[in-house]
């Protein structure tokens, strides 16, 4: 099983929660917008952590979110946080929910970390209900050539897993999903970087606190020109 | 824990158009559209924000020459 | 820069061409790996390198006739590397690999004829690609002509032992099989491609004449393909023998799979290589004599003899440039880091920083045995990071600042000598020879208004060389055009420069006009008489500045006047075209200042003796260094003041502009009889600056002029300022335009201000509603 090393770290959630991921809450809203979902709708929120969106969901939004996390304890210490929130232990390339069940599915900064991301999402593609909505947001690789095929070995943060665009859109394609929009948000990337430079006083100083190589000066870590996306896919109407 | 923004205990330095003390509050700052909010000490009566040397050059350069290069 | 020019880019730096052992091998073994490993004493890893392209390296580890020290660099520094011998020690100490395990099968099946050697290599090829072989011997035992080489040096175990591997990868031996036209016919009827092994002294008798196309071994007869080496030929080469059978293997493999024989084959068997490998400074060294000629090297004088190896490689321009030493690879991969803009996260490494740190000076160019131009792909990378609105800001930033300065009214001025109205002379001194010598260009002027007729006029700017070494076409072409048009106010006159980059801008960016260095103009013009100083005691060495590398008029020039002066001279290594860069062209230093000090200490350390720069921004920079350098006007006229020149500090930006600026204001009073500029409300605020807060500013690239705005705002604007109750001096802050800087300082009695630090940030802080 996958142990994301990053994200579990303490250092990677404010006091609220919130897990410190490019763009923060503020591409959450984004991407729901766009999807314009009815009040009530049920969306899964796939590597949920404490549950920070979740609960962001279900007050901004009214949408009966559920979230999901592979992590031993973020979810634990969610519910502790916000007891009654609906927060469940699983991995995405085995959701617990039934067939065509969601009207949508959120997973943030998360696909690059799965082990088997294809599988990731023919299991996203299945609990959704026609017409239901993915939206992706993560990393990728803006460089120009870059493996295609995505490494198997255990992923410490998202860096690891960034593919280039075009193997991404084929990956979501191939899972049976219509892609209805792809947005860049590179420059969430430089901001996070910059929130973490002004909490901890340097990058250098980030990856040491929290006990991970720094990714200048490990080999193995070097994503060719990062950058973030937003993606809106959706399951046909009629149910394939 | 920590932060490095912490700013210190004993500050010498006070505003000079008030003649107030510095207390630590909430900062905005902006670079090339992008903004960050961070404590800062200010001048507990008119708000004028003190930006210590070792931030200016620190930090702060390391933000601005990320948000340069992209 | 598109994949093609890409291509062409890569192909052009020679790095990553194989040394000359490898590419004269017919098999192309990786002998300079090989040659290291042995020189770690590291058999194992030896090993495993031959057997990465070897055939059974227990046999052609012993045998080789090693046509590669033919070609091996060092036979021209004594012997060549005694490989073949390095070879059989390492083979003879060492096991073979790990089985190989036998691989999923095609479904095709080839048969390969007799078991010399060069069938062996076939079999052995074929089995690895996955077909189904079979391999038939007429005799009890495998080998063919192997069998009759010394068994000294080639023992009947060793052979045996090293072709089990066939069997263990699951090729299936046949011995003691008749090979007769009759069992031969039926052999080419059942197996879909056919190998006839030519080892023999007495050939395999097919019943038909077989003429292998020397190129792919294939014959007139589909599915036959033939080759290998008879002992008795003149040509005979155990290497050969296993490259005939690996040809032949790989036509078989196409023609199999139904693709082209001969497509792409161009580096198959020996080939020149275009790799470079620098003698200079390699000694000669005989080959090390083994002590037992007949056993071979002990494993001590292998490796004493694998030290003598070169490791051939060329990096003849990282050698001498520390930019390209710095990021730790060679222009081939430079070419493709820019093509990518690859970059690493969060770290400093960008490919940004890289492009914008190249000088520009073309040293690597010239160095280069395929003219691989680093300022060319860099050059053409700003641009590009221009256009595409993706170059930093602030990489540039504080040369452009300065350029704008210097085209600023505070310093352009452009005249006709007093009396004319026309000018048949033009003198550009540049701004950075202003900046730091002001009086010489003054003396300069006065000199060349007097000894040249028809009216000399005098033009004070910057030529707009930062914009131009910064990719910002668009700016560099506006301002050529401004000069351009005041140029031909003027009477389009002969432009005299006495910066040889303005040289060069004014040359390209203005072909119509006719532009002419100081130097060639006081040769001929011959020099001053009065008032000469004393020239240097001691032989001085000459720093051609980068830009005149391929002008070696004005490079004599300057030496001439140099005989006129009496100076003596004592030549760097590194000069004339082969100058190097002072860390200020190309922007270097604004870029990347670490690097550009790099490149200055290699610099200073070239020659003991004191330097003569003839450009301005050359003399700062080594002076800055901390090297003793005059400038050649130093010796034409008097300097000002009675301090040794070689001794004289670079004055610093905020200097050179206060220089500019005066120097302006002289030349209207003195020569025009003009009144001179007002000066600003700021300019007025006198600073008390310590010399140690003098080098902080400047290192943090602050000019006293942003300091006295800072000050000027504080008092005049009500700006914001704080008070240190400890020790009572004050802190304030200003935004002229796109940095904050923080001047910490304490009022004087005199009204002066004694400054203490100074730090500047281009954040801003967003007041509040």
């Amino acid at each position: 099983m996958t142990v994301c090393r990053l994200y579990d770290h303490p250092e990677m959630h404010a006091a609220t929660g919130e897990t410190i991921r490019p763009g923060g809450l503020t591409l959450t809203d984004r991407a729901m917008r766009l999807c314009n979902f009815s009040r009530g709708a049920r969306i899964l929120d796939v590597g949920c952590g404490m549950g920070a969106t979740v609960a962001h969901l279900q007050q901004e939004f009214h949408i009966r979110a559920v979230g999901l996390d592979p992590s031993p304890s973020l979810p634990t210490q969610g519910t502790r946080l916000r007891p009654g929130l609906p927060l469940l232990r699983g991995r995405a390339e085995a959701l617990p929910v039934g067939n065509r069940k969601m009207d949508g599915m959120i997973c943030e900064c998360v696909l690059s970390l799965v082990e088997d991301p294809p599988r990731a999402l023919s299991e996203y593609y299945r609990v959704l209900s026609p017409g239901g909505r993915l939206m992706l947001s993560d990393i990728y690789s803006k460089a120009f050539e870059v493996q295609t095929m995505i490494s198997k070995r255990a992923k410490t943060s998202c860096l690891d897993g960034a593919v280039s665009r075009k193997s991404i859109i084929e990956m979501v394609s191939s899972a049976g999903f219509r892609i209805l929009l792809w947005e860049d948000h590179t420059r969430l990337l430089a901001e996070l970087a910059a929130r973490l430079i002004f909490e901890h006083g340097s990058l250098a100083d980030f990856w040491q606190r929290i006990g991970l190589p720094s990714p200048e000066t490990s080999d193995e870590t070097v994503c060719s020109k990062p950058g973030y996306y937003l993606m809106i896919a959706q399951k046909g109407e009629t149910n394939e | 824990m920590r932060k490095m923004t912490d700013p210190p205990e004993k500050v010498d330095w006070k505003c000079a158009r008030c003649g107030e003390t510095l207390e630590p509050g909430k900062v905005t700052v902006a670079y090339m559209k992008s903004r960050f909010t961070v404590d800062l000490m200010k001048c507990s009566e008119c708000g004028l924000v003190f930006i210590p040397e070792d931030l200016a050059t620190g930090k702060m350069a390391e933000v601005e020459k990320i948000l340069e290069d992209k | 820069m598109d994949q093609q020019e890409l291509r062409k880019l890569e192909h052009q730096c020679i790095q990553e061409e194989p040394p000359w052992c490898t590419a004269t091998c017919p098999i192309h073994v990786d002998a300079r790996g090989f040659v290291k490993q042995v020189r770690k004493g590291d058999w194992t890893g030896a090993r495993k390198i031959l057997a990465k392209t070897m055939p059974f390296p227990g046999i052609l580890g012993r045998i080789c006739d090693h046509p590669c020290q033919d070609r091996c660099i060092r036979n021209r520094a004594g012997d060549a590397i005694a490989v073949g011998a390095l070879e059989r020690t390492c083979v003879e100490s060492t096991h073979p690999g790990k089985k190989v395990p036998p691989l999923p099968k095609q479904d095709k099946s080839v048969a390969v004829l007799g078991s010399g050697f060069s069938s062996l290599t076939a079999a052995w090829d074929l089995i690895r690609k996955g077909y189904t072989v079979t391999l038939f011997e007429s005799e009890n035992r495998l080998g063919g002509s192997l069998r009759y080489i010394d068994p000294g040096l080639l023992p009947g175990e060793v052979i045996d032992q090293e072709t089990d591997i066939l069997t263990d990868a699951g090729v299936t031996i046949e011995t003691e099989h008749p090979l007769n036209p009759d069992t031969i016919r039926g052999i080419l009827e059942n197996f879909d491609a056919v190998y006839l092994g030519l080892d023999t002294e007495k050939p395999i008798d097919t019943g038909f004449a077989v003429a292998p196309d020397p190129f792919t071994g294939s014959t007139e007869l589909t599915g036959l393909f033939t080759g290998g080496s008879a002992p008795e030929k003149a040509d005979f080469s155990p290497v050969n023998m296993a490259a005939q059978g690996r040809w032949a293997a790989t036509s078989m493999d196409r023609y199999l799979q139904n693709v082209s024989l001969s497509a792409g084959r161009e580096k198959e068997g020996s080939y020149d290589t275009r790799l470079f490998t620098s003698l200079e400074g390699v000694e000669s060294r005989p080959a090390v004599d083994p002590a037992d000629p007949k056993k071979g090297y002990t494993g001590e004088e292998a490796v004493q003899e694998a030290g003598r190896c070169l490791q051939c490689e060329c990096l003849e321009c990282v050698k001498i440039c520390p930019y390209l030493a710095h990021y730790r690879g060679y222009p081939r991969k430079y070419a493709r880091e820019i093509y990518n803009n690859a970059s690493i996260v969060m770290g400093e490494r960008k490919a940004n920083t890289m492009i914008n740190t190249c000088s520009l000076c073309r040293l690597c160019e010239t160095i280069c045995p395929e003219d691989f131009s680093m300022a060319g792909l860099c050059h053409e990378a700003r641009t590009d990071m221009i256009q595409k609105d993706r170059m930093p800001p602030s990489a540039h930033e504080f040369a452009l600042q300065d350029m704008d300065f210097s085209n600023s009214d505070k310093f352009a001025l452009a005249r006709h000598q007093p009396g004319f109205d026309t000018s048949t002379h033009l003198f550009y001194p540049g701004c950075h020879l202003s900046g730091t010598a002001p009086e010489h260009v003054f003396s300069a002027y006065s000199y060349l208004s007097d000894q040249l007729s028809g009216g000399v006029g005098l033009m004070l700017g910057c030529c707009g060389a930062p914009a131009w070494w910064s990719g910002r076409e668009a700016r560099f072409q506006e301002i050529l055009g401004e000069f351009k048009t005041r140029w031909t106010e003027m009477g389009t006159p002969r432009i005299i420069t006495a910066c040889t980059s303005c040289h060069q801008m004014f040359s390209e960016g203005l072909p119509e006009a006719e532009v002419i260095s100081l130097w060639e103009v006081l040769e001929k013009a011959g020099l001053p008489e009065k008032n000469r100083p004393e020239p240097p005691k001691t032989p001085v060495a000459v720093i051609d500045p980068c830009t005149v590398r391929h002008k070696p008029k004005i490079r004599t020039s300057a030496r001439r006047l140099l005989e006129a002066l009496n100076i003596k001279v004592d030549e760097l290594k590194f000069s004339g075209e082969l100058t190097e860069c002072c860390g200020f062209g190309g922007l270097m230093g604004n870029a990347n200042p670490p690097v550009a000090r790099k490149v200055l200490e290699r610099r200073v350390q070239q020659s003991p003796r004191d330097y003569l720069a003839y450009c301005g921004m050359c003399r700062d920079r080594l002076a800055h260094a901390g090297k003793r350098t005059v400038h050649l006007l130093d010796f034409i006229w008097k300097p000002e003041t009675a301090i040794d020149p070689a001794e004289r500090e670079d004055p610093g930006f905020s200097y050179r502009h206060e220089n500019r600026a005066r120097l302006k204001n002289r030349f209207l009073r003195e020569v025009w009889k003009e009144r001179t500029r007002e000066m600003e409300a700021y300019e007025k605020i006198a600073l008390d600056i310590p010399k140690a807060v003098r080098e902080r500013l400047e290192s943090r690239r602050i000019l006293t002029e942003d300091v006295q705005k800072v000050l000027h705002h504080v008092h005049e604007a009500k700006g914001p300022v704080f008070e240190n109750s400890e020790t009572g001096r004050y802190l304030a802050y200003y935004r002229p335009v796109k940095v904050t800087f923080w001047v910490e300082y304490t009022p004087q009695h005199d009204g002066s201000f004694l400054i203490h630090n100074a730090y500047s940030h281009r954040m801003e802080i967003i007041e509040e509603p």
